[in-house]
């Protein structure tokens, strides 16, 4: 009996280790790149456009929401402040659209892109609670790291990097004037952009444990906090700061509904983005900001949708469609029915690691009633006895083809 | 008995386990002065950042120092009883196989497991010597499947050692491969961090499966 569980253990190890690379291997045999969707909002024709991978090599469809399809220049005309520096080298700058005439110099300066990955969620990715607080007037032209870094604790604690050890003095008085400004320890949230590849630092944004959302700063050295307006009853889940030469918004904010806001440097209003099915965890969302409108568009791995915004982030036009990319396949098809489910180890949607087991869903009794058969033939190849080796059925009947390969390659004692 | 069968794996391991322990022991003062000669060459800010935000793992050399063990220690045992099947000689001590076998592979177990306890300490020691203690802790927690993978890697030899088949030999050295190499799936720091506790527990299938093979070395079946 000892010997028996112990070739099921066996069996299970075996099963686990298959489930997770020969579904590896079979995507890697049979996948094909197809990219995703481009999709944009045409300030000339005032219609969504969009550019397609439709098959290997470089197949693609050039569209607009109508069906009228283009060729690739006449695609980037549509779309002239995506392609601005192309309109340039045409000759095509300046251009007129609704009465308005733009230079490249002033659709440069009317630009702006911000981009929310699920895996830029701060509960998304393991992040060490250390950060950097930059000097935000530095005095010469590059920013520099400074010689410490902060810690959210019951204080603001600074840890000197050199020596590493608190710093007292500047915990103090950072800590001092993060009370004064009414923060209650410890920090809910800490954001901000760690980086001095960036034209200027705003510093962190710090929700703390009552939810309300402080702006701190170090300016030439001292402590700079502002309690924002923004309402401690929002449920922030994420900040991402983004510092743009425009000083229009200071980053984007999630709330754990799944809202976004835009949090403007005008006194930290917000502004809510009208977006309809934007799941925050699965879908890449990307805010482009021309001269004349502002387009989210935000897509998982089937769907990609588009809202289309007046300057003052109103809706004038909305489009979804189901990508090539997102369309099942032979491929698809084949593995569902091949394997019954999957351990699934990593998601571009997360730096986590996951080891969650996948379903393939009602196709896979296909795959598991042709093991099953042949099972049936090795078994009886082998002088199968019931009695004794029933369970090696039920396995398989279970697990499909890894089972069917466990049960055969760890055979019964005979 | 069982006090004697320890005793006797322990005979057999201790000059490896003990060049095992150099070995790991070595590899941590390199680490130490490797991070160390870091923080003179480069602005310690720097340094944090990269560890940080970057997610440079500057102790990342000992990705595999346990699997080493591990094997070390796992041949160390297993190899002079398979050969001239002086392995048939313990089976007959009396005890019970299955548990003999158990206690062998236990013992082992523990040897892996204390210099990989001694490891965990070495790196959370040097890492917090140069970084703040979250530093230290992401790094063990980070280090965390690399420990159980020298687990891994030992009842793999164990299992594989045991069996008296050559073409099942190939077979349980895939299967130990390839569930070693769940653990080596991240390539940042605390990826594991959600997840582990799941190849970590069906991991532990690893020892009762062991009986297999001893069980057919004892009924010879290949």
């Amino acid at each position: 009996m000892v010997p028996k569980l112990a070739r099921y253990a066996l069996i299970v190890l075996a099963i686990v280790v298959m489930s997770v690379y020969l579904p590896f291997l079979y995507h890697k045999v049979s996948e094909k790149k197809v990219g995703k969707t481009q999709l944009f909002f045409s300030p000339v024709i005032k219609k969504f456009v969009f550019r397609e991978m439709v098959g290997e090599g470089h197949k693609f469809v050039t569209q607009d929401e109508s069906g009228n399809d283009y060729d690739r220049m006449t695609f980037e005309t549509l779309i002239p402040f995506v392609y601005y520096k192309n309109m340039d080298l045409w000759g095509k700058l300046p251009m007129t659209i609704d009465g308005r005439t733009f230079d490249k110099q002033t659709i440069k300066e009317n630009r702006q892109v911000f981009e929310l990955k699920p895996r830029m969620i701060a509960d998304r990715s393991p992040r060490i609670q250390v950060f950097p607080l930059l000097e935000s007037e530095p005095g010469v032209t590059r920013l520099r790291f400074p010689e410490d870094a902060f810690r959210m604790t019951d204080r603001m604690e600074f840890i000197n990097v050199d020596t590493n050890t608190v710093d007292e003095d500047l915990t103090g008085k950072f800590t001092d004037a993060m009370k004064k400004a009414g923060v209650v320890f410890p920090a809910r949230l800490t954001a901000g952009r760690v980086s001095i590849l960036k034209p200027f630092d705003e510093g962190f944004f710090v929700v703390d444990v009552n939810g309300c959302t402080y702006h701190v700063k170090r300016v030439k050295g001292e402590p700079v906090v502002v309690k924002t307006p923004i309402p401690s009853d929002l449920g922030i889940r994420n900040i991402k700061v983004m510092e743009n030469k425009k000083k229009e918004i200071y980053g984007m904010l999630l709330t754990n509904k799944g809202d976004i806001h835009l949090i403007t440097c005008d006194d930290y209003r917000l502004i809510k983005l009208p977006l309809m099915d934007y799941n925050p965890d699965i879908m890449d969302l990307k805010l482009l900001i021309n001269p004349l409108y502002r387009t989210a568009v935000y897509s998982d791995d089937h769907t990609i949708h588009a809202v289309a915004m007046d300057s003052q982030y109103r809706p004038i036009s909305r489009y979804q469609r189901v990508m090539f990319s997102g369309r099942t396949t032979m491929a698809d098809t084949v593995f569902k029915a091949l394997f019954p489910f999957w351990i699934k180890t990593t998601d571009k949607t997360s730096s986590y690691l996951q080891f969650d087991l996948v379903w393939n869903g009602w196709l896979a009794l296909i795959g598991i009633a042709l093991s099953l058969l042949i099972a049936v033939v090795i078994m009886h190849l082998r002088k199968f006895r019931f009695k004794r080796d029933w369970p090696d059925f039920v396995v398989i009947m279970f697990t499909g083809i890894y089972g069917l390969i466990a049960v055969t390659i760890i055979d019964p004692e005979q | 008995m069982l006090l004697s069968i320890i005793y006797k794996e322990w005979l057999k391991v201790r000059l490896f386990w003990g060049i095992a322990l150099v070995l790991n022991i070595a590899v941590f003062v390199y680490l130490f002065v490797d991070i160390r000669h870091l923080f003179t060459i480069e602005h310690a800010e720097m340094i944090w950042y990269q560890a940080f935000k970057i997610g440079t793992l500057h102790y990342a050399y000992m990705k595999y120092l346990l699997v080493i063990t591990g094997v070390i220690i796992g041949a160390a045992q297993y190899t002079p009883e398979m050969i001239g099947h002086r392995f048939r000689l313990s089976l007959h001590l009396p005890v019970r196989p299955n548990s003999m076998v158990l206690w062998c592979v236990l013992t082992g177990l523990f040897g892996v497991a204390v210099i990989g306890m001694l490891d965990a300490f070495m790196l959370y020691t040097i890492i917090a010597r140069f970084f703040p203690h979250e530093g230290a802790e992401s790094a063990l927690l980070t280090a965390l499947p690399w420990f159980f993978s020298g687990l891994i890697a030992y009842l793999g030899i164990a299992l594989t050692a045991m069996e008296p088949r050559l073409s099942r030999k190939f077979v349980y050295l895939a299967i130990a491969g390839g569930f070693l190499c769940l653990f080596y799936q991240g390539n940042d720091y605390e990826t594991y961090n959600r997840a582990l506790w799941k190849p970590a527990l069906i991991s532990l299938l690893f020892i009762p499966s062991i009986i297999l093979p001893a069980y057919r070395y004892r009924n010879r079946s290949s």
